[in-house]
């Protein structure tokens, strides 16, 4: 008994122990030991979720049975949806054989949209990070309205584009017709719906970039530009010698989540009322496939291990270049 | 010394000890991970419908029907869209919630539900006297809906039957030299397509209205289920073949919409918005292309809302609606959906004539119900004539017996007029082809069927696609 209340004294329970070691803990060593369960949180959510995916998409879909999916069936799922023999999908993932539409093949229409997309919001961004970062007045409403889409809600978003482009109410609809750029019923035409669900994209997301931009402007040193206009570089000088090469990599990290964005697009497609039959992405794929009544979970998975590791050799890629260029690389 | 060391660590990470930080960390965490396994669900049976059912049935039917006074019913509102609801039901029954003990459900997905053995086997849990009660006394389309298509058994008891109509305006038509002896007609033997598009035609030319006949034919679900289904049967034509192989078996059933009939009744759903003349029929310019991108919503608001069409192919829960839009002077007039060819020519046998698709709803029972014996007293008393008249007086629901149509909603304010037409409708219904492929069946179904109407593929073309998607989707079992 004595000897007991001697060893709770002395920090012999399994709790005390832990707490006497912690107290023994170099600062960093007890820094590491507070972050351990955010770490561990987010492993547990970033790569489990990714790790069962890629298991489900080993198996084979169960349509007529209460079991969620069939048999072990390896990378045949890969292969079906590749070479666009999976049967389940709405629209093909790519189809190699020129049979489909270019804008009804997913893989094609979600890079096509992050290419025109991206491209579009950075050079539109870049000039409205420079006109917000001159001084003039009138500059604060002019940053507000600038800013403003991107603080619109998707829905409302989708909803504006919609009224917009739908023949009944629309008033664009009909002009776009008249000079033949649009068909009767743009939001029904994979082809009109893309280029719609893409300006709709860049009229919202350009404001992000030119945050980032901006930002990025700002950064740069003022007298870099006194010494440069000192000895006699011209404006395009300038901008080509010393904002591009400092904005570099905030403008990468800035395009780099943009891509990551447009390569998951979902939610404007379904709120502008073209939806996912009409402008097929790799979001639609899994959406479609996944939920509903049908559920073929592994073809679902597949589609979305597919898109996950596009979107991480993008994310690869922009990393590369970001190392590789001599702006990138004090970073 | 030691004392010294304790007193900088104190300090530097400030004022509040290692020792206390872990305590209120941990307690913290464990409330919290507590609190996520805090209590859910309701008392009584829950019953998880839409808005207009939990805010206008008449709880008080159930325990008129019999349903014990100990057992307390509440009727909740899930999502309005059918697709949400089967995705929240999917989750529901996935994560194995003991709430909802029932569930109504769309007829258009209800059996790949019952393949998977997601709910309760009725057959295997009730009497059989009261299944064969309801297999017998029932719409027969409704009851196949909610049975195994390789058993047979009941898993679900139909709720309301829903079917489209022909809804138009009598007044435009009396103006154009229409009259109640045509009217009284239509009501219980409606015209062919190529009368009705050429009346249609007259009446608008005549009329101060935008639209002359509006339907739903854009690219979504209730085109290829609904809309199409309904023409095609009535030129005879059928996605699998005859009625006989409409729910499988999946696989080994003919398919069929390379066949004369489809083909025809994509080209008169062609030539009535733009008057190419592809038909074989003599089909009438009557519909304008927007319904190309239109559903029941869009159409709602062109013939109820604003007033602004001539006729319009709409379910039954819009009647009501037009009988409180429509002022005076403005009269409504209601048929079954006109036909394509005789049933005598078609075909299959029970195809061509007037045919209507056959929407609507069942119940089922949550197989995690904490009170089994509870849910299915209550599920049997969706078949009493009590609860299927406080369904009609409340929200709207039609009676799912035939017998019931007639004489309950002969005597509503608002389908009493056309009861007998509302019969016909419903005695003429075409199921859609419901298996656990049909979701991605229909999705192929819709999107080819839409190309071929804005002539993005010619109608021979589009069916040579779907064919081609149709066997491989039938080919997966």
């Amino acid at each position: 008994m004595a000897t007991e209340q001697r060893q709770q004294q002395q920090g012999w329970n399994p709790v005390s122990r832990v707490l006497n070691w912690m107290e023994q803990l170099s600062e960093e060593a007890y820094a590491y030991l507070l972050l351990a369960p955010a770490f561990l949180v987010l492993f547990t959510i970033a790569l489990w979720p990714l790790w069962r995916t890629f298991r489900v998409s080993l198996f084979a879909d169960n349509l007529f049975g209460a079991a969620k999916t069939g048999g072990f069936v390896g990378l045949q799922n890969y292969v079906d949806v590749l070479t666009n023999q999976n049967p389940l999908l709405s629209r093909p993932l790519i189809d190699f054989t020129g049979g489909t539409p270019f804008f009804r093949q997913a893989l094609l229409v979600t890079l096509a949209f992050a290419i025109i997309s991206v491209v579009f919001e950075t050079l539109i961004g870049f000039g409205q990070a420079y006109i917000m970062s001159k001084e003039y007045r009138g500059r604060r409403w002019v940053r507000v309205a600038i800013i403003l889409p991107w603080a619109i809600p998707i829905v409302i978003q989708g909803m504006l584009f919609f009224l917009l482009f739908n023949p009944s109410v629309g008033f664009l609809s009909d002009p776009l017709q008249a000079i033949g750029l649009f068909g009767s019923n743009p939001l029904t035409s994979s082809t009109n719906a893309f280029v719609i669900v893409t300006v709709a994209d860049i009229w919202k997301t350009s404001a992000f970039m030119a945050l980032l931009i901006l930002a990025g402007m700002q950064s740069i040193d003022k007298s870099l530009y006194d010494v440069a206009e000192v000895a006699g570089a011209s404006p395009w000088q300038r901008f080509r010698h010393i904002t591009l090469p400092l904005i570099f990599p905030a403008l990468m990290v800035a395009m780099l989540f943009r891509t990551i964005d447009a390569m998951r697009i979902y939610g404007i497609i379904e709120a502008s009322g073209a939806g996912c039959g009409t402008v097929p992405s790799l979001s639609c794929l899994v959406v479609d496939t996944m939920f509903g009544v049908t559920q073929a979970y592994a073809s679902a998975a597949t589609i979305a291990f597919i898109t996950a590791t596009i979107i991480a050799l993008v994310i690869g890629g922009y990393l590369v270049v970001l190392k590789l260029s001599p702006e990138g690389s004090y970073q | 010394m030691v004392k010294d060391r304790k007193k900088i660590k104190q300090t530097s990470t400030g004022p509040v000890s290692r020792r206390r930080f872990a305590q209120i960390a941990g307690t913290a965490g464990v409330a919290s991970i507590a609190g996520c396994y805090g209590g859910s669900g309701t008392e009584g049976i829950e019953i998880l419908g839409n808005q207009n059912l939990a805010q206008t049935m008449d709880i008080q039917a159930f325990y008129d029907a019999g349903v014990s006074e100990d057992i307390d019913i509440e009727i909740t509102a899930g999502p309005e869209d059918t697709d949400s609801r089967a995705e929240e039901f999917v989750t529901l029954l996935d994560a194995q919630q003991e709430n909802p003990d029932i569930m109504v459900m769309d007829n258009g997905w209800t059996i790949p539900f019952i393949v998977r053995e997601s709910i309760v086997n009725l057959e295997a849990e009730m009497d059989s006297g009261f299944i064969d009660q309801v297999k017998s006394e029932s719409f027969e389309m409704l009851v196949e809906t909610g049975s195994h298509p390789d058993t047979g058994e009941l898993w679900a008891i139909p709720f309301f039957p829903d079917f489209p109509t022909m809804q138009y305006r009598k007044d435009l038509f009396r103006d154009a030299g229409y009259s109640d002896s045509e009217f009284d007609r239509w009501s219980t033997d409606p015209p062919s397509w190529s009368e009705w598009s050429a009346s249609v035609a007259e009446v608008h030319n005549n009329a101060d209205v935008d639209y002359g006949y509006v339907w739903q034919a854009d690219s979504y679900p209730g085109l290829s289920c609904c809309t199409f289904n309904e023409l095609m049967s009535s030129y005879g034509g059928a996605y699998f073949g005859g009625l006989d192989t409409l729910f499988g078996p999946v696989g080994e059933r003919p398919v069929t919409v390379e066949e004369a009939p489809v083909i025809e009744a994509l080209n008169v759903a062609r030539d009535m918005v733009t008057g190419s003349s592809a038909a074989t029929q003599d089909i009438t310019q009557c519909s304008p292309n927007v319904v190309f991108g239109w559903t029941e919503q869009e159409t709602d608001g062109a013939f109820v809302g604003d007033v602004n069409a001539v006729a319009m192919r709409n379910w039954t829960y819009t009647i009501p609606l037009a009988e409180d839009q429509f002022e005076a002077g403005q009269e409504l007039g209601v048929m079954p959906m006109p036909y394509g060819v005789q049933e005598s020519e078609a075909a299959y046998e029970g195809l061509g004539g007037t045919a209507a698709a056959l929407g609507g709803w069942l119940v089922a029972a949550n197989p995690n119900t904490a009170d089994l014996e509870s849910t299915l007293e209550v599920l049997q008393a969706f078949h009493s004539a009590e609860v299927q008249e406080a369904q009609l007086n409340g929200p709207g629901f039609l009676p799912h017996q035939p017998d019931l149509v007639e004489s309950l909603a002969g005597e509503h304010p608002a389908f009493g007029d056309y009861s007998e037409t509302l019969r016909i409708a419903g005695d003429n219904t075409v199921a859609r082809p419901v298996t656990p492929v049909w979701s991605q069946q229909s999705q192929e179904a819709y999107q080819d069927i839409n190309d071929a109407l804005q002539g993005r593929k010619q109608p021979a073309e589009a069916m040579s696609d779907l064919e081609g998607s149709f066997i491989d989707l039938e080919n997966i079992s």
